[in-house]
């Protein structure tokens, strides 16, 4: 089940007798450098940077510090992981942390170094979050440690424009990389260009399933999470965060445009020899990954209320002539047939929120209908909503939808209710050519 | 066959190459304009179809009775194959000539190994007594068939559709309960378990004698 936890008013209970003394707050501008180069107010740009850290191990769990310390604006952790006693041999953290979600603890660690970050904690798998979950980001960082994070989070990156740095180690060779992608362009490259075979191949090793139990009850018969072997990181906590302080040094440098403007490059460090090598990268043109930009709009009213017509018109599609477009509600799918103890299919023709495999109940065996797979769709044709097409969509079984997805042969338009904050791009003394591809 | 005699003779992996006749190609038509998504995706749709109807064309085990690439391909079709029954798991057993099978391919099946049971669901008949098929007599009553563990990114509809058929058939079918993929219907394993002389239904290939392709 997807947990976010914000920052929270509640206090921790004071011993009786003793005055609590507030901590001091530090003030950010004592230690801030003026950096060379830079004319305009550092501050302010770091007051307004929202960054969203995905995989909040060893790696990333020194970004999220050091960012802390930095008070950005507003930080967005995401990591399905608890800690385990493995945990402490490579992670800034203590014993008192084992058990506990990863991306919670850290956002209580990050808030107390900086009240005034807003933190926002995810402890799911990111194949599970809303869509538009790292809209509000001006830039995401990735320090997972599989192929399969790696695979999504490249993917919500193309979809949403959003620049990358991707922080990784090779423990074996105390080697420290760090990739920037730009995201500024659909053709750019992405993490999954970089795959070779051996990558396909671990991706492919690193989910497994079983039949074993599984009810189909809880929506479509797929897996997109479970099931998932992945080998532990084997590094030193050195390496970690040598590769997590690249990580954070490259986005104050995008941040606050300091130096050259970052472009599409892997920066690796070696401890062997401390050799330095940046290496540019360029778009796979056989990609696995499809290179696509979504746009991301306001829904014109509360998604109860619109209906599906109302949302093709508003991403630019005639109705009635609405060929291929699909609509895709966050959380939902579209059933055109349930079934019960009657055996025969009866129709539905509405949306069901996942999670919940009874659509209604039989009007004849009284028993729960329950969705037919095949007759239940993610994504759902226009065609197939026929009449629907002008219901509201509260009435058609989504009245809780926060997110719509409409696509078509030539785009996708994500629509958000409520909007979603204003993207925190790069600091505006930052020259425009930094954010595209060589 | 319907083969241009110009032409190499087709193969299961060949079906590419396979001119359709007027009736199929009338529905490769129709269902290639109406495929939507990205530009890889829409292609690969359009030639899974082709290949689809190719196969429909070539054998008749199969007959194709709907298909949509609007944004997964679905499809559904009638396949000759002996299928197994029992009507609530407890009457007696017997062999149905032929099953209905839904087949969804998802846009991410094309990128990302999927779990076996994400692609096949038995229609009719609604009796299917089978130790990888879910059992229609228990909550929530969809027969999905189960294909193994995991399915390779990437993998052909038609390649699918074969497995399909020698599952249904008990051919290539999971009985064992050690076995990792696990059961979909247990009581469907112990019998068949207790009942080898009954496994396989059929030893036919899916191409008859007459539809080997050389």
């Amino acid at each position: 089940m997807t947990r976010l936890r914000q920052n929270s008013s509640v206090t921790k209970a004071q011993t009786p007798g003793k005055t609590r003394r507030a901590p001091a707050r530090a003030r950010r501008a004592d230690r801030l450098p003026k950096f060379v180069g830079m004319n305009d107010d550092a501050e302010a740009a770091l007051d307004e940077l929202v960054v969203a850290i995905v995989g909040t191990g060893s790696v990333g769990a020194t970004v999220a510090l050091s960012l802390a310390r930095l008070q950005v604006g507003k930080l967005i952790l995401i990591d399905r992981g608890k800690f385990k006693a493995a945990s402490l041999l490579t992670q800034p953290v203590g014993p008192e942390c084992l058990g506990q979600p990863k991306a919670s603890h850290l956002a209580e660690r990050c808030r107390a170094i900086s009240p005034t970050t807003h933190v926002e904690a995810w402890d799911a798998p990111l194949e599970d979050l809303p869509w538009s979950t790292l809209v509000p980001a001006g830039i995401v960082v990735l320090a997972g440690d599989n192929l399969s994070l790696t695979w999504e989070t490249g993917q919500r990156c193309l979809q949403l424009g959003l620049p990358l740095i991707h922080a990784a180690i090779h423990g074996e060779t105390l080697t420290a990389q760090c990739r920037f992608f730009a995201g500024t362009e659909p053709d750019g490259p992405c993490p999954v260009c970089l795959f070779g075979p051996g990558e396909f191949r671990l991706l492919e090793e690193e989910r497994v399933w079983s039949c074993e139990g599984q009810s189909f009850a809880a929506g479509l018969p797929r897996s997109t999470s479970g099931g998932r072997a992945v080998s532990p990181t084997r590094s030193l906590r050195s390496a970690c965060a040598l590769a997590g302080h690249i990580a954070t040094l490259s986005l104050v440098r995008w941040a606050l445009g300091l130096g050259a403007p970052l472009q599409n490059t892997m920066t690796e460090i070696c401890a062997y020899t401390w050799r330095t090598f940046v290496t540019p990268l360029r778009r796979n043109p056989a990609c696995s990954l499809p290179h696509e930009r979504w746009k991301v709009c306001a829904s014109p009213a509360a998604l109860r209320q619109v209906t599906p017509a109302s949302l093709l018109r508003a991403a630019g599609i005639r109705a009635g002539g609405a060929g291929p477009a699909t609509i895709a509600i966050l959380g939902h799918r579209w059933v055109e047939c349930g079934l019960c103890a009657c055996l025969d299919p009866k129709p539905v023709h509405r949306f069901v929120r996942n999670g919940h495999p009874a659509c209604s109940r039989c009007q004849r065996c009284r028993r729960p209908l329950f969705a037919q797979p095949f007759y239940s769709h993610e994504s759902v044709p226009a065609k197939l909503l026929g009449p629907r097409l002008h219901e509201p969509l509260g009435r058609l079984g989504a009245a809780h939808a926060a997110e719509a997805r409409v696509r078509c042969a030539h785009q996708t338009v994500l629509f958000v209710h409520p909007p979603a904050g204003r993207r925190r791009g790069p600091h505006p003394s930052t020259p425009p050519q930094s954010r595209s591809s060589p | 066959m319907n083969v241009p005699p110009h032409q190499p003779a087709p193969s299961l992996s060949t079906l590419h190459e396979v001119e359709l006749l007027p009736p199929y190609r009338g529905i490769y038509e129709k269902v290639a304009l109406g495929a939507g998504g990205p530009e890889p995706w829409r292609r690969r749709k359009q030639a899974a179809a082709h290949e689809l109807l190719a196969l429909a064309q070539l054998s008749q085990r199969i007959t194709i009775q709907y298909l949509d690439l609007t944004e997964a391909i679905r499809t559904v079709f009638a396949l000759r194959v002996p299928v197994p029954c029992r009507r609530g798991g407890v009457g007696p057993f017997q062999v149905a000539p032929m099953a209905v099978i839904g087949l969804t391919y998802r846009p991410e099946a094309a990128l990302r190994p999927q779990p076996g049971f994400s692609f096949a669901e038995i229609l009719e008949p609604r009796d299917v007594f089978h130790p990888n098929v879910s059992p229609s007599y228990q909550p929530p009553g969809a027969q999905i068939l189960c294909l193994g563990p995991k399915l390779p990114a990437g993998i052909r509809m038609v390649d699918l559709v074969l497995m399909i058929y020698t599952a249904t058939c008990l051919q290539d079918a999971t009985f064992s309960f050690t076995d990792s993929a696990g059961l979909a219907n247990q009581a469907a394993g112990l019998f068949l378990e207790a009942n080898p002389a009954r496994v396989p239904l059929t030893r036919e290939p899916f191409l008859s004698s007459k539809e080997v392709i050389q």
